[in-house]
């Protein structure tokens, strides 16, 4: 999904081998990169273990079998298309990473609070990473499993296990990542092939022979999760919009201009269509198989993703679901820290890392944040993609297209409230419609993203008027 | 050096896949397919960290 996929560890791999060196500067064309590395990288990115907890969820919210399958070809098509048309151009145009773009836009105490934000929901993340993680490694110690009604952890063994996992991601986070991500890389290929021999097997145990048969088995499966209620929380443009803008902060919201300001060319914005097509489709597709197939064959409705696993290939998906977790949590803690020593410069980076190790650490306790992963994925974009608002009109209406004259009209003071109150006020009522209304966090990301962008043209120009 | 530790990272991929293409015609058990998948693990890891050790100090 990860991410609702977070950052992945790929992607890390290339920031701390050579992003690093052009953080403050757009990326000269010797650095260029090949195709061939984008489509690698972001097949491997989208192989994370939230994977194995979304499409569970979709089927625990009673969507339709069609829902997923077409809703879920669409929203990840959308997908494709806003990393294509939308990030990938400005990225290969102004090759700035989005920080420094924001920081001539908004100035440095803007994009502080920006990587506050940024850090504190990577936290949560990683620690639903946790929580899935250790669901594998608690087999072994025949862990009693969290229920998917569980907001506290139901078991002391549950919580020492999380405790452990939480403390080696983090103490391995702060020693840097360059090792866990070159070990992600080496484990990408072989935990694609995992999650789809998962959907093979799963699939076979279904034993259905045609697409009725499917369908009634799928829907039996939801009734039987719902206790013979049969209720969709989910309809089709639900899927549609989630899979579209679980990585809005990564697409709209731009935070991949710091991966694609190394294409040559913006086409290979394409190359996302492997992550997503490899994860968040076929992957979640998998493990919603794997739910109901448990269903069928055990009755039972908790999609913890080890047991999960260990039942359908054994040893060999308990250790993907291991790995999957842990090299991705394992970024994710190290960026937020990353992000925390930005709000403290005079705190060590081991020492932020750590904080915010301790913080996913004690996130992943709860239970309830991988099991409301949806929501949490979905307000996620809505509350950092607005900020790629910012980015997108900015080039686009105020520096036409021009990095130079981005240059030109860069902020001078440290806090643009201009760019401050239109991201806040959109966020603000879409909070508000989210938490009293009960809209769904997915369908307010597009409307928020559009008003954030009017609303900073509007008021940029009327702070230059005054 | 190279080109065995190439070969045996294939091979630990398609045990890790073809066992279970196989099991959905019904032709093999599922501890069949659970033992080769764990068997694939250990030679595709095997292959891309130990290989490329062993293939640096041989000095390939």
């Amino acid at each position: 999904m990860e991410q609702i996929d977070p950052p992945s560890s790929v992607e890390a791999a290339i920031s701390d081998t050579t992003v690093n060196e052009y953080e403050r500067q757009p990326v000269p064309s010797k650095s260029h990169k090949g195709a061939g590395k984008f489509w690698g990288m972001y097949a491997g990115e989208h192989a994370a273990g939230t994977e194995f907890m979304i499409g569970p969820l979709f089927l625990l919210n009673g969507v339709t079998l069609q829902n997923v399958f077409i809703g879920l070809l669409l929203g990840n098509l959308l997908a494709v298309l806003s990393w294509r048309y939308l990030c990938a151009p400005i990225a290969t145009s102004a090759r700035m990473t989005l920080y420094f773009q924001l920081e001539k836009i908004a100035g440095g105490g803007l994009v502080k609070g920006y990587n506050f934000a940024n850090g504190v929901l990577f936290c949560f993340l990683a620690g639903a990473m946790i929580t899935v993680s250790a669901t594998a490694v608690g087999i072994p110690f025949n862990m009693e499993m969290p229920t998917i009604e569980a907001v506290y952890p139901n078991s002391f063994l549950f919580v020492v296990i999380v405790l452990a996992v939480g403390a080696l991601i983090a103490v391995v986070a702060t020693l840097g990542y360059e090792s866990v991500a070159k070990f992600a890389n080496v484990a990408s290929p072989w935990m694609v092939l995992v999650f789809v021999a998962c959907g093979l097997v799963a699939f076979k145990e279904l034993d259905v022979s045609n697409w009725s048969e499917l369908n009634a088995l799928w829907d039996g499966s939801i009734a039987f999760a719902q206790e013979g209620k049969s209720e969709s929380a989910m309809g089709f443009w639900s899927v549609v919009f989630f899979s579209w803008l679980c990585n809005a902060a990564m697409h709209v919201g731009m935070a991949d201009l710091s991966v694609f300001r190394f294409a040559r060319k913006s086409s290979y914005g394409w190359a996302t269509s492997a992550g997503m097509y490899v994860g968040h489709y076929v992957a979640w597709i998998a493990a919603a198989f794997m739910l109901a197939a448990q269903i069928k064959i055990a009755q039972d409705v908790n999609p913890v993703p080890g047991p999960m696993a260990d039942r359908v290939v054994g040893l060999a998906g308990i250790v993907c679901v291991v790995i999957a977790g842990w090299t991705t949590a394992n970024p994710t803690i190290y960026r937020a820290g990353l992000a925390f020593q930005a709000m403290l410069p005079s705190v060590s980076r081991r020492v932020a890392t750590l904080a915010a190790g301790c913080l996913a650490t004690v996130a992943g306790v709860f239970p309830a944040f991988a099991w409301k992963l949806l929501g949490f994925v979905g307000l996620y974009g809505m509350i950092l993609a607005p900020i790629g608002a910012i980015i997108f009109f900015n080039w686009h209406f105020r520096s036409n297209g021009d990095a130079s004259e981005l240059e030109s009209r860069e902020f001078k003071g440290s806090f643009n409230f201009a760019v401050f109150f239109a991201w806040l006020l959109p966020v603000g009522v879409s909070l508000y419609f989210i938490q009293v209304k009960g809209v769904s966090p997915w369908f307010l990301t597009i409307p928020c993203w559009l008003v954030c962008g009017f609303l900073y043209l509007l008021f940029s120009l009327k702070s230059e008027q005054a | 050096m190279t080109i065995v530790f190439k070969i045996l990272g294939l091979t630990g991929l398609l045990l890790t896949i073809l066992p279970a293409v196989v099991y959905s015609f019904d032709f093999v058990e599922l501890s069949f397919v659970k033992t080769s998948m764990t068997l694939g693990m250990f030679f595709w890891f095997a292959s891309s960290i130990v290989g490329p050790r062993l293939s640096s100090r041989a000095g390939e």
